[in-house]
């Protein structure tokens, strides 16, 4: 899908897994997809 | 229930052509033909150089050296005309054996020169031209010397008579064989100037054609090589678009059979598990109020629900059915706590930016790395703690899965599609 996904070991430690996918190919072309609010951050 | 499923591998293959595979036969016979026409022309050359130098040596410069010779026999012949003249002349007091001397002088210096120009003549002179020459001053000589001794036999009158009447027109006829000579020298010189000259043309004309036959075939050496390097390269080409579309089917496949899978787990056996929970409840009401069966029917009733529960985690795990219903964003929403219960891991999820719809292929691979990310960090990492960040920037969509274990052994970055 022309993405590009990247393994790392951070300064702190532990691992991280970075995955990035060109806009064009991960956008849906549907149209019916309700917004939401997703500022709130879980923890 | 049905999947499709796509084939594996393209309807066409090529294979290509056994002239098309490698070149080195067509180059190897081109640098055989070369290297031969080079070695041709090197020895037509040098065969070409040694005649012209055999010309040179043999033909003009004996000839040279001929001349300067019976130009040397020609001198002499002149002083013995001055001398014969002074030897008739009636002014003169000497007696005629006062020249014997000088004729001797003479006649040592031209039979040197005639030695030596028999010996430079002798491909250019034919035997009768020789043999007159040489029979030529014999007799002069023998003139000479019955000359010589009349005068010294005192008949001095008789002696002056032969030189006037007979030696000096052996002279002159001696005189114009050696300018005769002189003249076919100069001919034969001109000749060899236009066979060298000859030469010389004909060997530029085939250095030149010589040369439009090399540059030819280097041209086509190099054409032929451009041609066979497009053709490799768009063979490349297509054998990579070829192995993409064939990884891309591969994984098409892939989540074709998944989601086959986990739509039977989710709506067949599902169902199938649903109904007979609520057959066992009902079974159990018709049972006696604490007896062994109706706790028979609720310990199956439970294994039942357990089981339910577990095709349900399974065909979830394969392929979300919520993912094709609900979207990524509610999937994670829902699959991120799971984790969280199932493993004890506590996880942080953060999104960011203005969402948009995700495509069901892009979602499918985003979960997938999502759901392995989070194995790895249940399975190796030994970490509590994990976060997860889902970012929809304007030009990207962004996964970062991170913890704070151990970490994986040190190696180059991996990356792929």
């Amino acid at each position: 899908m022309g993405g590009q996904i990247v393994f790392s070991r951070p300064p702190e430690g532990g691992t991280l897994v970075h995955l990035t996918v060109p806009r064009e190919k991960a956008e849906s072309k549907a149209e019916s997809y309700g917004k939401e609010d997703h500022s709130v951050a879980r923890g | 229930m049905t999947a499709a499923i796509l084939p594996l591998y393209p309807q066409h293959v090529s294979r290509p052509s056994p002239s098309d595979r490698s070149p080195t036969f067509g180059l190897l016979l081109g640098l055989v033909i070369t290297l031969s026409a080079v070695l041709a022309y090197s020895a037509y050359m040098t065969w070409q150089i040694r005649g012209l130098r055999e010309l040179q040596t043999n033909l003009v410069d004996r000839n040279r050296k001929d001349s300067l010779q019976l130009l040397r026999i020609q001198n002499d012949l002149n002083l013995l005309a001055v001398a014969m003249r002074d030897m008739v002349s009636s002014n003169e007091p000497y007696p005629l054996t006062a020249w014997s001397a000088q004729f001797e002088r003479i006649r040592t210096d031209l039979d040197d020169a005639m030695r030596l120009e028999a010996g430079f003549a002798a491909s250019s002179r034919t035997p009768e031209q020789s043999a007159f020459l040489t029979s030529s001053f014999t007799q002069f000589w023998d003139a000479v010397d019955r000359i010589f001794a009349l005068a010294r036999g005192g008949k001095e009158k008789d002696a002056r008579e032969q030189v006037q009447n007979s030696l000096q027109e052996r002279q002159a006829s001696l005189s114009t064989a050696v300018a005769r000579l002189l003249v076919q020298n100069s001919e034969n010189e001109e000749q060899a100037g236009q066979r060298i000259i000859q030469i010389y043309d004909r060997v530029r004309r085939q250095v030149y054609v010589f040369l439009a036959a090399t540059l030819l075939a280097i041209l086509l050496s190099s054409l032929s090589l451009i041609r066979w390097n497009r053709s490799l390269f768009a063979r490349l080409e297509e054998i990579s678009e070829r192995r993409s579309e064939l990884a891309q089917k591969l994984i098409a496949t892939q989540e074709s059979t998944l989601r086959y899978i986990s739509r039977e787990l989710h709506d067949e056996f599902g169902q199938i598990l649903t109904a007979i929970g609520s057959m066992l409840r009902r079974a159990g009401t018709h049972a006696p109020e604490g007896s062994s069966l109706r706790a028979d029917l609720q310990e199956v009733m439970q294994t039942v629900q357990t089981t339910l529960e577990s095709v349900r985690t399974l065909s979830q795990a394969l392929h979300p059915v919520m993912l094709d219903e609900a979207g990524l964003e509610s999937t994670l929403d829902w699959y991120i706590p799971n984790v969280e219960r199932q493993t004890g891991i506590e996880i942080s999820y953060e999104k960011q930016g203005e969402p948009f719809p995700v495509d069901g292929s892009a979602g499918v691979h985003v979960y997938g790395v999502l759901q392995e990310a989070l194995n790895n960090v249940a399975r190796h990492s030994g970490a509590k703690r994990a976060s997860v960040r889902l970012r929809f920037l304007a030009s990207t969509l962004e996964l970062e899965v991170k913890d704070h274990g151990t970490g994986f052994p040190e190696r180059p970055n991996r990356r792929g599609s």
